[in-house]
């Protein structure tokens, strides 16, 4: 269908440039694209590595029923929730315990949909930081 | 129809042209969608977009 082009005549010319130009552009494109992919398997790969601790297992009963912040009985972790600002709070709580997408904690907060994220992971970032601070 | 004549219909909106133009420059963009010997149909979906901006943005 399309002939091989010695680049001879004006429109071979225009038609390398071109060529040219959208290779470029797709380059670009694609290492955005590859970029964007990595960092976002390393977010998903952050909420996920929480070591669960079993033998905490037997006092949960006893916690019940106290208002949140008193539940938790780890007090690395609320020793971290009390150092994120309230709004990441609530991000954070919205997202974890009701189980709230992020789209409809964006219509209610009045941020985009990177914008809530961004504060999500900026607070499990926090939290993790001062967890092991705390730790150690 | 030559080349010229295809991206100035394409610069001026004519659809033909711009999927003559897709359809002639496909193998560069399937090429581009490859990522880890495997094709990734989003970054396709991505170039073909490129494709239409740059058609829109090229200056000659």
């Amino acid at each position: 269908m399309w002939q091989k082009n010695n680049g001879k005549s004006e429109t071979e010319v225009l038609q390398n440039l071109f060529t040219a130009y959208l290779t470029t552009a797709v380059r670009r494109r694609r290492n955005d694209y590859i970029k964007q992919a990595v960092r976002i398997q390393q977010m998903e790969g952050m909420t996920e590595d929480i070591p669960y601790n079993q033998d905490q297992r037997a006092e949960e009963d006893m916690f019940r029923g106290l208002p949140l912040p008193m539940q938790l009985e780890d007090s690395a972790l609320l020793h971290a929730l009390k150092g994120i600002s309230e709004r990441e709070r609530h991000v954070f709580f919205a997202r974890v315990l009701d189980e709230r997408g992020f789209e409809s904690l964006a219509e209610e907060m009045g941020l985009g949909y990177k914008g809530v994220a961004t504060i999500y992971y900026r607070a499990l970032r926090k939290i993790k930081k001062k967890m092991k601070e705390l730790r150690k | 129809m030559n080349f010229k004549e295809i991206l100035l219909r394409a610069k001026a909106g004519e659809e033909p042209a711009v999927i003559a133009l897709l359809e002639m420059y496909k193998p560069l963009l399937v090429k581009g969608a490859i990522v880890g010997g495997r094709f990734d149909e989003d970054l396709y979906q991505e170039l073909c977009i490129t494709l239409i901006r740059c058609i829109r943005l090229f200056r000659f």
